[in-house]
């Protein structure tokens, strides 16, 4: 499926190299401002549009759109009222008091209530309805004796302690606590309607949401439309009559439909192609901070991985700023650590970061050889990865390069299809591989949680109970200093024992046509069609 | 005929059992499942997942309960899109690629026919015309066509969108139908005017034209016929390849076909959504060369069906 996609980019790139395309011509522009429609591209269709059952970032705009929580993020990623009009935390934090508006309804005219809250989260803790979501709920209390068996899902901490006052009790203080409700598995859900249709709920015709907007129509993989929710309680600040999402799994297609003025948004594009893209359309390409890191991660019981030595070896003799300077074009920033900048966080590097390259090789190479490698006995390294696009297949060729210079290392490079690279490294049959990580949350934890003992995503068999016992502490922590100070400890620890290799931290890469206003950077990357419309005032 | 179709039908129940028995077990010999993703997944929620699906019984059990359903023409829910079953999905996405492969075919028929005739009856230039037509179209690949055409008429000139299906529009559906046509084109065009050759220097036409019959005569009530037998024998995988959707056209014009499904159900081991697909192509494959045998009949009466 690449091969074609690529050959769609070189045929723009030779064709465009005169002036600029998607010029829409000014009628045209008028006539799609008039009509007040906005089309936007998915990267692939969603796999249900249950907002419990979401596990797709595609699936996650379309919940945004139809469904929302008690708390919102506006245009800028800040956390601002929904369904809850105020709120109150006590309990050091523990427990929080949420007001409903009385004017927030659901799209067939019910009132949205407390207990639509409570119905939708125990949905989720339910193993019944099959979310592979549950984990999210964790920072509620219950919730982790809830997914352990010993608990009913009504035993979860949220109760509707009247129509319109919901009352939360957390397990620990979590200062992220405000983000996680704008996530679609905290949204409130309409008990008649899912009781009614079963799973057919979510079908145009009997869907129930409480969104800006209402599904209008939906086929599998087809286009999905959404029209203006007159019923939502701030319809008046929406200013789009109707969003539709275009699933393009083909990113080069994706980039020819905004050029040829089919889509107004996309959901990404290709880093090799930012360069002809950014000289046709200025300002339309957005390059933006996005909370995710890209790395290589090791099973530390594994030989020869299970000797520290090895793996630091192997962290301090990979040249980031070559990878993201030359393979990547300078379009990623190096990562050093696991956590990506975040405001409010001062991330702690390793010792080596300060040195220069070759002080680094050679600290590289004494650790090699203190491992008991040397050019007669060389370090064998397989390096699996997931077959995808040809940026990553060149930044493994790189790394391998690298090791191979430096390490003198033998280096195979391992390219397996998606599921099954999956099911191995479930099988933990991956000594070094790919491992890449999207936050969750503007929190260090959510990072900084995967490697803990146990945890879901330590693919890296990592166990250390100073590192558990920090971050432990840093979520137990009601003082942000404190907190801080032991996420720091944590990553300290991480590394010292080198069980991840952060290589970069990702951006988010979008195309926005110049007469779609109200997009801003929003660094989790979400862009509700709320705060977007389309307007002549600010085109040159 | 009536006889020897309902012979072949029966005939094909064997194969299409053979066909699901392979499918069936290949698709779960795949490393893998449908409910492995980025996050793993409590076991608890898997087991009830598994158990809602019937994933959990033994694999013959799940085997003859997929029989048994398919007997009924229920393919199941799939398992990748939760809300949604194969039937459905199947409903939706077949009319997409019924109208883009049956349109390509008959565009690439209506050109190709009467440009292999042409070219078989008249010689020489337009003979090496219509053989550069067809070179150009079976040499220049569908990824390469499809990007170019997107290039000229939808982003340069901007006549037609640049993919969707816009519920069927014409202005959807003119791109895609002439990208997929051209090899069709070619395709047809060379085994007609091999047909027709063949046809032309068979003894019946020399008689026919001994006894004094004009050009039009013969092409059209005694060539015509048997020179495109060889077309039709053609034609039958070609249409069901046609209809089932070709993934590239569908991925470059962003069009919601059966294609699709084929290769992501692949991909995410939606193990319901590839027997549906598989099953319906299998079943279109009996159906087209059973038609191909009865039209080849039809239209040569040396064919004899046995």
């Amino acid at each position: 499926m690449r091969r074609w996609g690529s050959v769609l980019c070189c045929l723009l790139l030779v064709a465009c190299g005169g002036p600029a395309r998607s010029t829409l011509t000014p009628a045209t522009i008028d006539a799609r401002i008039a009509s007040g429609h906005l089309h936007r591209h998915l990267s692939q269709s969603p796999r249900t549009l249950d907002p419990s059952l979401n596990e797709d970032v595609a699936a996650y705009s379309i919940a945004d759109d139809l469904f929302e929580g008690l708390v919102r993020l506006d245009a800028a990623g800040n956390v601002v009222p929904g369904v809850a009009s105020g709120w109150t935390a006590s309990d050091a934090g523990l427990t929080w008091r949420f007001q409903l508006r009385p004017d927030a309804r659901w799209s067939n005219g019910d009132p949205v209530q407390a207990r639509d809250f409570v119905y939708a989260w125990r949905r989720i803790m339910d193993p019944a309805t099959g979310s592979a979501n549950r984990a999210q709920l964790l920072p509620i209390a219950g919730a982790e004796d809830i997914q352990a068996g010993r608990l009913p899902p009504s035993a979860l901490g949220v109760h509707a302690l009247d129509a319109h006052t919901l009352e939360v009790k957390l397990a620990s203080p979590t200062p992220y606590f405000l983000y996680l409700l704008t996530l679609c598995w905290f949204m409130p859900l309409h008990e008649p309607t899912i009781a009614q249709h079963g799973a057919t709920w979510t079908e145009p015709a009997h869907i129930v949401g409480n969104g800006a907007f209402v599904l209008q129509s939906r086929t599998a993989s087809g286009p999905i439309t959404l029209a203006r929710n007159a019923r939502y309680w701030d319809a008046g600040a929406v200013k789009l009559k109707a969003v539709t999402y275009h699933p393009v799994t083909d990113t080069a297609a994706a980039t020819a439909r905004f050029l040829a003025g089919d889509i107004d948004i996309t959901d990404r594009f290709q880093i090799e192609d930012f360069d002809w893209l950014r000289r046709d359309l200025g300002p339309q390409v957005r390059l933006e901070p996005y909370l995710a890191t890209y790395m290589m991660a090791m099973n530390v019981t594994l030989p020869p991985y299970d000797d520290v030595r090895v793996r630091q070896a192997l962290v301090m003799a990979m040249d980031r700023d070559v990878l993201t300077g030359k393979l990547l074009k300078g379009k990623y920033s190096p990562a050093i650590g696991i956590v990506p900048p975040l405001p409010g966080y001062a991330a702690v590097l390793p010792e080596w970061a300060a040195l220069p390259t070759e002080a680094r090789h050679a600290r590289a190479r004494e650790l090699y050889a203190a491992a008991g490698y040397s050019a007669q006995k060389p370090l064998e390294v397989r390096l699996w990865y997931p077959m995808s696009d040809a940026d990553t297949r060149r930044l493994m060729e790189g790394i391998a390069a690298m090791w191979r210079t430096t390490l003198g290392a033998r280096v195979r490079i391992e390219a397996e299809e998606w599921r099954a690279f999956q099911q191995n490294r479930e099988l933990r049959e991956h000594g070094l591989f790919y491992y890449a990580w999207t936050g969750d949350y503007p929190d260090p934890l959510t990072f900084l949680a995967l490697p803990r003992t146990g945890g879901d995503q330590n693919h890296m068999q990592y166990s250390s109970d100073a590192y558990d016992r920090a971050v432990d502490e840093g979520m137990r922590a009601v003082d942000p200093a404190v907190r801080q100070a032991a996420y720091q400890r944590a990553e300290r620890l991480l590394n010292a024992d080198a069980v991840v290799m952060p290589i970069y931290y990702y951006r988010s890469k979008h195309l926005v046509r110049s007469h779609v206003q109200g997009w801003r950077e929003s660094p989790m990357d979400r862009h509700a069609s709320r705060e977007l419309y389309l307007s002549r005032e600010s085109l040159h | 005929m009536g006889r020897y179709a309902l012979s072949r039908l029966l005939a094909a129940v064997p194969t299409m059992l053979a066909i699901v028995t392979l499918a069936f077990v290949m698709l779960r010999i795949a490393p893998g499942g449908p409910f492995d993703s980025d996050r793993a997944m409590q076991p608890q929620v898997r087991a009830a997942l598994e158990s809602h699906y019937h994933l959990d019984e033994p694999l013959a059990f799940q085997y003859l309960r997929y029989l048994g359903q398919l007997a009924r023409g229920d393919l199941g829910p799939s398992y990748y899109y939760r809300d949604r079953g194969v039937n459905e999905l199947i409903a939706e996405a077949l009319p997409v690629d019924l109208t883009i492969g049956g349109l390509a075919l008959l565009l690439a028929c209506l050109v190709g026919i009467p440009l292999g005739a042409l070219a078989a009856w008249r010689g020489e230039t337009l003979d090496r015309v219509a053989s550069f037509i067809s070179l150009l179209g079976v040499s220049m690949p569908v990824y390469v066509v499809a990007p170019l055409i997107i290039l000229l008429f939808a982003v340069v000139l901007q006549w037609f969108p640049a993919g969707g299906w816009g519920g069927g529009a014409p202005r959807y559906i003119v791109l895609p139908v002439v990208s997929m046509a051209l090899p069709y084109v070619a395709y047809v065009t060379r085994i007609t005017r091999a047909g027709f050759l063949d046809t032309l220097q068979q003894p019946f036409i020399r008689a026919a034209r001994a006894r004094g019959l004009s050009t039009g005569a013969i092409v059209f009530r005694h060539a015509l016929r048997p020179a495109l037998v060889p077309l039709v024998a053609f034609l039958g995988p070609a249409v069901v390849g046609a209809i089932t959707g070709s993934i590239v056209i569908e991925n470059t014009f962003g069009l919601d076909g059966i294609g699709q499904f084929f290769v992501r159900g692949a991909f995410n081991r939606d193990y319901s959504l590839v027997m549906g697909v598989t099953v319906l192509y299998g079943l279109l494959i009996v159906l087209a060369n059973l038609a191909v045998d009865l039209l080849q009949a039809w239209l040569d009466p040396r064919v004899r069906l046995r």
